[in-house]
């Protein structure tokens, strides 16, 4: 059965903890960027898929410099939002530029399931 | 539309034309200011059926029953209320808002601008202060002849005869379009993270680089010279231009003028480049901008 997932306000976003999935291996490469090294998903259709069309048992993704610098501050302390001040003060942006940029890097990211976000509830909340 | 908002509320969203358009502004965690506007031909308009067809929009789309209360037009500062037809109203749901509405005698265009307060800031006086600071601020059409652009701290003054075409604001690259005549159009840029271009071309290259970018038109020559724009290093360039594809062979070339210069205290790279542009357009609006 479906479960609907609840929608979180904005306040919480920005408050959200993002961390590194642990599952995921993290290389640091002589020139600094990162490159995620992680074990495809082989569930569902994909398992049957591979049989007909091998592929590789890890995937790898790599990094650029801002990527790298921005995943380096991901520590598991530091909120969205404290994020969204680094991107901000390291480029020289505007809060809502930086905003927009990381945001959209970490939806990739997420979607990726290369990180988490630890959500706290607010005070009154059940 | 002209007006000055609090440092800390920045553009979120915005759309549409000259014509008919909206922009928000957030303070990064709710929605503070909302204004739209609509061009119209005649210089009455029925402000009660818009307020009316506003409160209707109000209820239809808000969570929790809005209440819609007329107030007085002293929340306008008088040189606010000249030639114009102007109401004001407050409505609550689970926050509250100050909306002006008004229609403009001399640029017949018809505005809503709507203030939203959360609910840590829940005093009136305090509320109608900051709208008023807004409204004292605000023209809805240029005056002097040049119009103020301005967004996420870039900022410059174009003639008023250049209208702004679909702008462009990624994060790290802001590009106003601007248009006079089908002849006559600039683009006024403001590049972020400076360093990381240069790193991949020099600054000789900078404008035969930005101009590969264009996806209509191609560079057949370029003529620069380097010169101090602001005390930074700068050029300026002359490019001979023609349309990509077919249209290259079919139409003439067209001549593309243009200025930038790098930041390096910034980070950033300024460009203002156009086409048909009257002698010392450019110029006038390179001066204007504030690097930094």
């Amino acid at each position: 059965m479906l479960r609907k997932q609840g929608s979180i306000s904005r306040r919480q976003m920005l408050e959200s903890v993002p961390h590194r999935n642990p599952a995921v291996r993290w290389e640091t490469l002589d020139s600094g960027r990162w490159m995620a090294v992680y074990r495809r998903d082989r569930s569902g259709p994909r398992r049957w898929w591979e049989k007909v069309v091998p592929r590789p048992e890890t995937s790898q993704l790599l990094l650029d410099d801002i990527g790298s610098k921005v995943m380096r501050e991901i520590d598991g302390r530091k909120t969205v939002k404290d994020l969204i001040a680094y991107v901000s003060r390291e480029w020289k942006l505007s809060r809502k530029e930086a905003e927009v940029a990381l945001l959209k890097y970490m939806e990739m990211l997420g979607r990726r399931r290369l990180i988490g976000f630890e959500v706290r509830m607010q005070e009154g909340e059940g | 539309m002209t007006f000055e908002a609090p440092p800390d509320w920045e553009l979120g969203a915005y759309g549409g034309t000259r014509e008919a358009g909206y922009a928000c502004l957030d303070d990064g965690l709710q929605m503070r200011l909302r204004v739209r506007w609509h061009q119209t031909t005649s210089k009455r308009t029925d402000l009660e059926d818009t307020l009316r067809r506003y409160g209707h929009s109000l209820r239809r789309s808000a969570t929790s029953a809005a209440v819609l209360k007329r107030l007085d037009t002293d929340l306008a500062p008088k040189h606010f209320l000249q030639n114009k037809d102007v109401v004001c109203c407050r409505w609550e749901t689970d926050i509250t808002a100050l909306g002006v509405l008004w229609h403009c005698h001399e640029c017949l265009r018809s505005v809503v601008l709507e203030m939203m307060f959360p609910r840590t800031e829940r005093m009136a006086a305090a509320q109608n202060d900051c709208m008023r600071r807004l409204l004292a601020s605000a023209a809805d059409h240029p005056q002097g002849g040049e119009v103020l652009w301005s967004v996420y701290g870039f900022a410059f003054r174009a003639p008023a005869t250049y209208n702004l075409e679909r702008p462009d604001l990624r994060p790290g690259r802001l590009e106003f379009p601007l248009r006079a005549s089908r002849r006559a159009w600039m683009k006024v840029e403001r590049w972020a993270r400076a360093q990381s271009w240069l790193e991949r071309a020099a600054w000789d290259a900078w404008p035969r680089e930005r101009l590969k970018l264009e996806h209509i038109y191609r560079v057949a020559d370029i003529d620069q010279e380097q010169e101090r724009i602001h005390g930074h290093a700068g050029c300026s360039f002359k490019a001979r231009c023609v349309r990509k594809g077919l249209m290259g062979v079919l139409s003439p070339g067209f001549e593309l003028e243009g200025v930038a210069w790098h930041c390096p205290a910034g980070d950033k790279i300024f460009a203002v480049m156009g086409v048909g542009a009257k002698a010392g357009v450019i110029e006038r609006i390179v001066e204007t901008i504030r690097c930094g």
